[in-house]
């Protein structure tokens, strides 16, 4: 199960990662196909989107890992800094947006926990995913393990008010 | 099929090998180009465009000197050259590299000797292949003013067609969004990100943003060319309904006509909710774009909850 205090923050997720704690990367359980169980959004989060009126459905385009623009591209399991290509809502490009990647199922997930804009401030709560058109994300068949290599360098990511 | 089609749009961005290259220019109708020699300075050698088993003759005011008429470093790349009493007729074997020429020499009868270059057709759009080529020498003849009219008449044509186009665009509402989105300027525009691919072909990166709008779909297609030589355009794109095939109108806007090699370039579509409705119900519908050369570079399904209001 998930933990809830984990879940309640997305800070707490990602110092669990950065701290490196490899039993799931986000310290989020994993499903038997190895993607990541759903997960909510913490209310600090919903707030801070609510403020920025950051509304579900609301995207932007990204390059999926700032320190890689060549394809293809190879993602780890654990945390990634993506770059935002357009605004996404009051957050301006190139603002980096912080997540953690899963790359045990079929495709790499990716969800985002907080943004930091370029102008200083602190780092912005909320909650989004990368999606990429049609099954884009998936892996490539010789990707190693822990890793996903994409064909692909940029995706958009979209805001969600809690990770399904 | 039909449940892998459901969840999203489906974009493709692949090259699908179903028109041939040169389904275009078949269809056009032969090139007869005038040629007017000059004895300026500034005026550098003629150069005829030639294609692989496509007959090009020259066709001069004076008979031509068989003797004194010559090609050089054309072995194996052509047929012997043939003169006809004023016409000389090439021939080439096969296409001709991008990066070669072969100098040609035609003596008329009064011994003047008038150089000429061949070179490939090319790929670009305006890449075309002389058929027949009237060479005046004396720019007062009667036929040399004809030939020069009849192109300036066909020139004018087209910039009319142009012009109309132009006109009929600038009150476009569909074309001015495509206008905003093609210079970078989304905010200025309803339009919400709906769907992204990103994708790349053999010598081409495609990324395609699909936008939702208040009744209106519109599609960004970013390109960029890396192939090392050949330039990109587009030369049309249309939208069909995916049912019946209809097609339907589409605004679009390019950020530039070609795209160089190495370069990038922008193009934008604007689709208007009622471009999905057949038979009074909404429906999903394909747009395709097409390369220069006929090619089908790009097939895009566009989902009617893109105009869904």
């Amino acid at each position: 199960m998930i933990s809830t205090q984990w879940v309640r923050s997305g800070c707490a997720i990602l110092f669990v990662t950065f701290s490196g704690c490899a039993t799931s990367a986000g310290g989020v359980a994993l499903r038997s196909d190895g993607t990541p169980e759903p997960e909510k959004c913490s209310e600090e989060a919903l707030k801070a989107m609510n403020y920025l009126r950051l509304f579900v459905g609301e995207a932007a385009v990204v390059q999926i890992d700032a320190n890689q623009s060549a394809r293809p591209i190879t993602l780890h399991d654990g945390p990634i800094e993506s770059q935002l290509e357009n605004d996404l809502g009051l957050i301006d490009a190139p603002s980096r947006l912080y997540g953690v990647v899963w790359t045990r199922g079929a495709q790499a997930v990716i969800r985002y926990y907080e943004a930091q804009p370029m102008n200083g401030g602190n780092k912005i709560p909320l909650c989004a995913v990368a999606r990429l058109g049609k099954g884009q994300l998936r892996k490539r068949p010789d990707s190693p393990p822990g890793t996903a290599v994409l064909d692909a360098t940029t995706a958009a990511v979209f805001i969600v008010d809690s990770f399904r | 099929m039909m449940r892998l089609l459901r969840p999203y749009f489906l974009v493709v961005p692949l090259v699908l090998l179903a028109t041939p290259a040169a389904f275009s220019r078949e269809n056009e109708p032969p090139r007869v180009r005038p040629l007017l020699l000059s004895e300026h300075p500034d005026q550098p050698t003629h150069r005829i465009n030639v294609k692989g088993q496509v007959v090009t003759t020259l066709r001069f005011e004076l008979a031509v000197d068989p003797s004194k008429t010559k090609m050089i470093g054309w072995e194996g790349r052509l047929e012997a050259l043939a003169v006809v009493r004023n016409k000389v007729i090439l021939e080439p074997l096969h296409d001709l590299e991008a990066d070669e020429g072969i100098p040609l020499l035609v003596t008329l009868e009064d011994g003047t000797e008038v150089p000429f270059l061949l070179r490939p057709a090319g790929h670009e759009p305006w890449g075309w292949t002389d058929q027949q080529l009237n060479v005046f020498k004396d720019r007062e003849s009667y036929t040399a003013m004809n030939g020069a009219l009849k192109r300036a008449l066909e020139q004018n044509d087209v910039l009319t067609a142009e012009n109309a186009r132009h006109r009929k665009e600038e009150n476009s509402e569909d074309h001015a969004l495509a206008a905003l989105l093609v210079s970078g300027a989304l905010a200025q525009t309803p339009f919400k990100l709906a769907h992204y691919e990103d994708g790349r072909d053999e010598g081409l990166d495609i990324k395609a943003t699909l936008y939702k709008g208040k009744g209106k779909a519109a599609v960004v297609i970013l390109i960029k060319n890396r192939s090392p030589e050949q330039p990109w355009s587009m030369k049309s794109a249309r939208i069909l309904t995916a049912a019946s095939g209809q097609e339907r109108a589409v605004a679009t806007r390019s950020s530039r006509a070609t795209i160089a090699p190495g370069e990038s370039g922008v193009i934008a579509l604007i689709a208007d909710r009622s471009a999905f409705i057949e038979e009074g119900k909404l429906t999903s519908v394909f747009l395709e774009l097409y390369r220069h050369d006929g090619l089908r570079q790009a097939l895009i399904q566009l989902d009617p909850d893109l105009v869904a209001q």
